[in-house]
């Protein structure tokens, strides 16, 4: 099914600047797409249209071949579109379990639910399940205020999986983060596409990016430059233009 | 003397309730509401006026006034909850300015300045509660133990859980889906009919009413026992609550102010206690420091 999730024509304007503008790409089921784009290109735009944070001026989102029109955040979520964000967003007040049972299920979310017997096993087992995958057991009980930042990465990228959600959109997983850290995050993208996800990943750090994607798509100043696999996107000369501008015409002058 | 000490406990109590349910939608869901004495005004007239002109006793005016507080507090909640810290404080203290007027002028309902007199004293199960200062201050606790548990029980449910991720970052709340506008809105119903409670149980005991009860005074009384004892705190504001009311707000009397200046005295002690906590204990004087 190559429409899984599918952008159409999509625009948006702030203010008389188009920060998206006829935006057409498709994202293939169970495969890792990078969004690359020089900064201020519109990829945070792109997944703020898509998980419905902000509402488009025109075109559509398809999800599974259903449109995601006029569909409030949290029922994109329901149907199963998740992310992370450029600035994580944790809640600082709470502990790192509890982070995460927020995201595990909606099953006592009412408030007259505090009269019914609580089972919480399941959610404290895929809890228990994730955090030693990521290697981070010794956390669950540290509040999210005193971790590091890599932590506080991981245990973002923690909840965003315990949603449940097929597709994730991962904004910039790999930003400021040590090389040990960056492999463990490589490994668990792996795993989750072998597990059957789907991950869009906007990422400036081009090696890991090139490395982890089975296709890229290039955007810049909000409009479609390119799709394809990383070797030939690579050497996409619309995207070297945006990325190097002026600076390829001066190497090129250079050498002459 | 035990009677005056009897009597301080209970109108502590009220405001330990009111106190409390405005810690439900301020301290917990972070509702930055600064028209919360609404409710309880609303709660205080409806049972004066259902007890006064309609016979209803004290034990339907509770459930009247939870009803009637929470009816008001869901359309208010549809118009103003969509706004958010500066905007909702403004927008919430226009609203309790406007009741104040209403209550003032709305002589046919309220009777205006001159108040609601000969309201019934509280009383449950027939006379048994009826009487002095202790049976009174009695009844008082066993209603505000019932309604503390209550709001315990919602403290500790994993909504309380939801509505401290609400306070701290709407947006990651619904980046995994949670419907934080329902949330909301259930937060501050449910601290209005509590808040409706306890203005009934104020109404009864003390069987007058008057527009003052809607006063600027009010509000920041309430902010001040939220802030003292820790936003989102629950104990903290049990403790909160009666320090304030049942200690300071007598303190100078205590240590014979004249009547004339006992006013300003106690605005005096509540301004020092709120700048001393500013400073060293910002979280609340009840909360643990933070490393």
């Amino acid at each position: 099914m190559s429409d899984f999730l599918k952008i159409s024509r999509l625009r948006k304007k702030f203010d008389g600047v188009h920060a998206v503008e006829n935006l057409n790409f498709e994202v293939r089921k169970n495969s890792i797409t990078g969004l690359i784009g020089p900064n201020g290109a519109g990829k945070t735009t792109v997944f703020n249209l898509i998980t419905r944070f902000l509402k488009s001026d025109s075109g559509e989102i398809f999800f599974r071949g259903e449109t995601l029109k006029n569909l409030p955040p949290r029922k994109i979520v329901d149907l199963g579109i998740a992310r992370t964000f450029q600035q994580i967003r944790l809640w600082k007040n709470l502990t790192v379990r509890e982070n995460l049972l927020l995201a595990c299920s909606k099953k006592y979310d009412r408030w007259w639910d505090c009269f019914r017997r609580r089972n919480e096993a399941d959610a404290e087992r895929k809890i228990d399940e994730i955090l030693e995958k990521f290697g981070i057991t010794n956390l669950k009980k540290m509040h999210a205020s005193d971790l590091s930042y890599g932590q506080s990465k991981l245990v973002e990228l923690a909840r965003t999986i315990l949603t449940d959600a097929e597709i994730l959109l991962l904004d910039e997983p790999a930003a400021g983060i040590n090389p040990t850290l960056l492999k463990t995050i490589e490994k668990i993208i792996f795993d989750l596409k072998k597990s059957g996800k789907t991950l869009l990943v906007i990422e400036h750090n081009m090696p890991f990016l090139m490395k982890i994607s089975d296709e890229i798509v290039a955007i810049d100043g909000g409009k479609f430059l390119c799709q394809g696999a990383p070797a030939v996107v690579q050497k996409n000369p619309k995207l070297l233009a945006a990325y190097l501008g002026d600076a390829r015409e001066i190497l090129k002058s250079e050498k002459c | 003397m035990i009677e005056y000490f009897f009597s301080l406990a209970t109108i502590a109590l009220i405001w330990t309730i009111v106190a409390q349910s405005y810690n439900l939608s301020f301290g917990l869901a972070g509702l930055f509401n600064l028209g919360h004495v609404i409710f309880f005004g609303i709660g205080a007239y409806a049972a004066a006026i259902l007890n006064t002109r309609f016979g209803f006793n004290f034990l339907e005016n509770l459930g009247l006034a939870a009803l009637i507080s929470g009816t008001v507090a869901s359309g208010f909640g549809i118009l103003t909850l969509r706004l958010r810290g500066h905007y909702l404080a403004i927008a919430t203290l226009g609203a309790a300015m406007i009741a104040q007027v209403v209550a003032l002028n709305w002589l046919e309902l309220t009777r205006g300045p001159l108040g609601i007199r000969g309201i019934d004293e509280p009383q449950i199960f027939g006379e048994i509660f009826v009487g002095d200062t202790l049976p009174h201050f009695l009844l008082y606790f066993g209603i505000a133990a019932t309604l503390l548990f209550f709001l315990w029980k919602l403290f500790q449910s994993p909504w309380g859980r939801l509505l401290r991720a609400i306070r701290d970052d709407e947006l990651a709340a619904i980046a995994v889906g949670k419907n934080i506008f329902a949330a909301k809105l259930w937060a501050l119903v449910l601290s209005a009919a509590l808040a409706g409670v306890a203005g009934a149980m104020y109404a009864h005991y003390r069987v007058f009413l008057d527009p003052s009860i809607f006063a600027l005074s009010e509000i920041i009384l309430l902010i001040l026992i939220v802030v003292i004892g820790g936003r989102g705190n629950f104990w903290g504001n049990v403790a909160s609550a009666f320090l304030i009311v049942g200690v300071l707000s007598e303190l100078p009397r205590f240590l014979n102010f004249p009547e004339t200046l006992l006013g300003a005295a106690r605005n005096i002690v509540y301004a020092g206690l709120l700048i001393a906590t500013m400073f060293w204990r910002p979280r609340g004087i009840f909360c643990r420091r933070k490393k």
